[in-house]
């Protein structure tokens, strides 16, 4: 086991490597310069050069790229020698071209809110979407099954900025009953965390837990047919026993790699839901960052990303060699 | 004379409807004291907090870098400069604000003295000194670290030592800013004659710094008050809270009110979102404004309706929107006058939202600029009364054309109602006989992108201008004045105009100090180069619409910066 992970730990770190890599080249084929950005409507050819050597970004590709990775290991420092020397400790992601900011503080000011969107909202859907996944199928054919996959369906076919817009209007602006969606520490103010969380919960859960009502349904529709469940029965297990302990534990492997490839993924930036909600996540930071061309944030935000789908993807393989004996990691 | 406005973006330029607003300049030769404090708005009281809700946060607050029309009148409630604007029940002026006096010429405009307004303080209580004031301008000049803001120090302040600003010169001095031995007053000595200089100190480039805060690129995220408020916190993109700055002395400003106790701007939120919580003045909306959302999908339900009438506010922009003809690749001015001719009207009012959001107009210059506004007929009619495309004309035109060019590339920005507006236009050439390629551009790149000279130049341009001060000189020297070009970049003169003839008239215009008679000398170029040479396409001035909850009072249209202002709002009780 400690083999493997090492394993996944070091291709995962080469990566990273190649997404930065990457992320460096796309940049640079973008036909947006940031210093020509930065320099506002009065620019000239001089100011925008000396913009260009302050941003570090005269520099060839190459020996960006090296100075950003030498920053990541053990710090760099900006503007050597000068009034406005800045040191930035590793992991130095750099500045934001935009606000000046550290990247890696950006980032760690954002996360919380993108994680409690996730977690929440992962919670939420899990427990949704398992739940109407197991009663359709052990109430199969009946108007219990037909409703949850009704509702599994409408969950399926709606978009966020739809839905959570609507429930906006709903429960802010005309019930209020709840207040406006935003994001304050759980640590500092829980019950307003709470509160402000529900409806980006909510929204989420309800549209994303379609596809583990379906998955979960049909794993154990499938699984309830096989000759060792017809043996369990034979042998007198509970109906609770064979449909939690034997059926339900089979059905789960393909739901625990769609939980956590979608986990990932949200842990990375949940950005319409940010945008619909204002939720000043990391998915919000991303996108910003583009628009602007703020080249470090978006290197930053995307690494980020690609260590929690990397790290959700090694996590996803051993919870399923636990849950599947057949399964070996190798 | 390279003189800069203020492109769309997140910049509402805001200017009343009524005909009796103008921009009053007291007299420069006025030495008597303009004391504060401001006069008290109607019906305003002491309290509560004012809720602000934006899309996006500020690009900048540092005075040396703000040069976004919202910014700049919101951090005036922490930024004092020499002199400020002040809108006061529908009137703007320009008044003394750090300074004690308007500022007085000499040498024909090239030397300006500004008395200094005593104990006035930081908000750690220490007082603002003229060498505060002198550095808050030589700051500026460390452009490379200090982005994006104006570059009015630069341009026309005397440096025959180039100095290059203090974080790599932090011994060097900038002779042309001096203070008296009592540092009562200041003395600016300027490369060239400004007679508009007054309008050019309300910026922030002339704004004081205190030196032992001035944290360089990290200014933006914490400036150091001087005006009503102070910044409890400033977490960027997400949220900003000012509290009250208790070492604001009120009768030392005649600019500036202080109602509400606490204002708290969230950044982020959709435009939907807001809008549908300002209409429906729930929870926090009803003490809530926005600086930067106008009412789009929600403007229907809104004007005309009785019941948000208190909390509506509509109002003309001095926000030109207009096309502009690329002179360098468009070369036969009988193709250019098609492409005036074909543009309709209507339908590009009508894509970017209809008659509540602009109404059409023949110029660039706003009417309220009265000695530079000329109402002429383009394409042979008065635009406002015949606003549809005269097709038969456009085609006549390009029948007379002997470079006839009829592949053309529209461009637009990647924003809001950029594009309908981009195909109506395109869709009236193409019936007057030409081939049109619409060409859209991210918004972040757009004005780099077009003034790009010798590679993909687009033929027509969609664009849009507000200008940087009330005079002639903020508009029509920056968008056509051919010497602002380089050979790789148009800058400002995205239609490359630099005909010899015109640019004679420009030349003209350099000496003159009188603001009405460079007023009157540039409205005369700019109708001749929309009339004679069809270099631009003025469409429509903007019609800004915005709503606040039901229990703030005090928002209005400023003159100054062309916003939607909290700058007089308060809370009802």
């Amino acid at each position: 086991m400690l083999s493997y992970i090492a394993r996944r730990i070091t291709s995962g770190v080469l990566v990273l490597f190649i997404v930065s890599a990457v992320v460096f080249s796309i940049f640079y084929i973008l036909p947006a310069d940031p210093a020509r950005l930065a320099c506002g409507k009065s620019c000239t050819p001089e100011l925008m050069e000396r913009i260009r050597h302050a941003m570090e970004i005269d520099q060839p590709l190459a020996t960006q790229y090296g100075r950003f990775v030498k920053g990541v290991f053990v710090g760099r420092t900006y503007n050597a020698g000068t009034e406005v020397q800045l040191d930035c400790a590793a992991p130095c992601l750099g500045y934001s071209y935009q606000t000046d900011l550290p990247v890696t503080s950006l980032i760690k000011d954002r996360l919380p809110a993108t994680l409690s969107i996730a977690v929440g909202a992962s919670l939420l859907w899990l427990l949704v979407g398992l739940s109407g996944g197991i009663l359709s199928a052990l109430k199969r054919g009946t108007l219990i099954d037909r409703g949850s996959q009704a509702f599994a369906l409408a969950g399926a076919s709606l978009q966020i900025y739809f839905v959570g817009l609507i429930l906006q209007f709903i429960f802010v602006n005309k019930l209020e009953w709840l207040p406006m969606p935003g994001y304050v520490s759980p640590f500092e103010m829980p019950f307003e965390w709470a509160k402000e969380m529900v409806l980006p919960w909510v929204t989420l859960a309800f549209l994303l837990s379609a596809i583990y009502s379906r998955l979960t349904r049909s794993g154990m529709i499938e699984v309830m047919s096989e000759d060792y469940i017809r043996t369990a029965r034979a042998k007198g297990l509970s109906a609770r026993q064979i449909n939690f302990k034997h059926v339900l534990r089979s059905a789960i492997t393909p739901i625990v790699t769609v939980f956590g490839l979608d986990l990932g993924a949200l842990l990375g930036g949940a950005v319409i839901t940010e945008y619909v909600f204002n939720i000043p996540g990391l998915g919000k930071l991303a996108t910003e960052a583009v628009a602007n061309v703020d080249m470090p944030v978006i290197t930053g935000t995307v690494l980020l990303a690609a260590i929690f789908i990397i790290t959700a993807n090694m996590i996803v393989d051993i919870i399923y060699s636990f849950l599947d004996p057949k399964v070996r990691l190798k | 004379m390279m003189k800069l406005g203020r492109k769309t973006g997140s910049v509402i330029a805001a200017f009343a409807l009524c005909a009796g607003v103008v921009v009053a300049v007291p007299s420069a030769s006025a030495a008597t004291e303009f004391a504060g404090p401001a006069p008290a708005v109607k019906g305003a009281t002491k309290g509560g907090t004012l809720n602000i809700f934006d899309q996006s946060d500020f690009e900048h607050l540092d005075p040396a870098r703000n040069y976004v029309g919202g910014a700049l009148d919101f951090y005036r409630f922490f930024t004092r400069a020499l002199l400020n604007y002040r809108t006061y029940e529908g009137k703007t002026e320009l008044l003394p604000d750090l300074a004690a006096d308007m500022g007085t010429a000499s040498e024909n405009a090239t030397v300006w003295t500004f008395k200094l307004r005593p104990n006035v303080k930081w908000e750690d209580g220490s007082t603002i000194t003229c060498a505060d004031i002198k550095y808050g301008t030589m700051r500026s000049y460390a452009d490379d670290v200090l982005k994006g803001g104006t570059t009015y120090a630069k341009d026309f302040l005397d440096n025959p030592g180039n100095y290059k600003g203090p974080y790599i010169q932090p011994s060097a001095d900038l002779p042309s800013i001096t203070c008296s031995p009592k540092g009562d007053s200041i003395t600016y000595k300027l490369s060239q004659p400004v007679p508009y200089f007054q309008s050019i100190v309300a910026y922030g480039s002339f704004a004081p710094i205190k030196k032992s805060k001035d944290t360089g690129a990290n200014y933006d995220n914490k400036p150091f008050s001087s005006g009503p408020y102070k910044i409890q916190t400033y977490n960027r993109g997400k949220d900003l809270t000012l509290i009250r700055n208790a070492q604001w002395d009120p009768k030392t400003d005649p600019t500036r009110w202080n109602y509400p106790d606490k204002i708290v701007l969230k950044f982020g939120a959709d435009q939907a979102v807001i809008e549908n919580g300002l209409i429906s003045d729930s929870g926090l909306y009803k003490t809530a404004m926005s600086l930067d959302t106008e009412l789009v999908a929600g403007l229907s339900k809104v004007v005309g309706v009785a019941k948000y009438k208190n909390r509506f506010l509509q109002y003309q922009s001095p926000y030109s929107r207009h096309y502009l003809i690329n002179m360098d690749t468009v070369t036969d001015v009988n193709v250019r006058k098609a492409i005036q001719c074909a543009i309709d009207y209507n339908t590009v009012i009508l894509a970017a939202g209809g008659s509540n959001v602009g109404s059409p107009s023949n110029s660039m210059i706003p009417s309220s600029l009265s000695n530079a506004y000329r109402k002429f007929d383009i394409c042979g009619r008065d635009v406002t009364k015949k606003p549809e495309a005269q097709t038969a004309a456009a085609k006549d035109f390009l029948s007379k054309a002997t470079v006839k060019k009829t592949d053309l590339t529209v461009a637009f920005r990647d924003k809001g109602t950029e594009k309908a507006r981009a195909s109506a236009v395109g869709a009236a050439l193409e019936a007057a006989g030409f081939k049109v390629t619409l060409k859209e551009y991210p918004v972040a790149s757009y004005y780099t992108a077009i003034a790009v000279r010798g590679a993909d130049e687009p033929d027509v341009i969609q664009g849009s201008w507000g200008y940087d001060w009330a005079a002639a000189t903020g508009i029509v020297l920056a968008l056509l004045d051919g010497r602002t070009m380089t050979k790789t970049d148009a800058k400002s003169n995205y239609s490359r105009q630099n005909d010899s003839a015109i640019q004679k008239l420009f030349e003209a215009t350099d000496s003159m100090t009188d603001v009405k008679k460079s007023d009157k000398a540039l409205g005369d170029i700019e109708q001749k180069t929309i009339q004679d040479l069809a270099t631009v396409v003025p469409v429509y001035m903007q019609i800004a619409n915005s709503i606040f909850g039901s229990k703030v009072g005090g928002v209005q249209a400023d003159g100054g910066y062309g916003t939607t202002s909290p700058a007089a709002a308060y809370i009802k009780k």
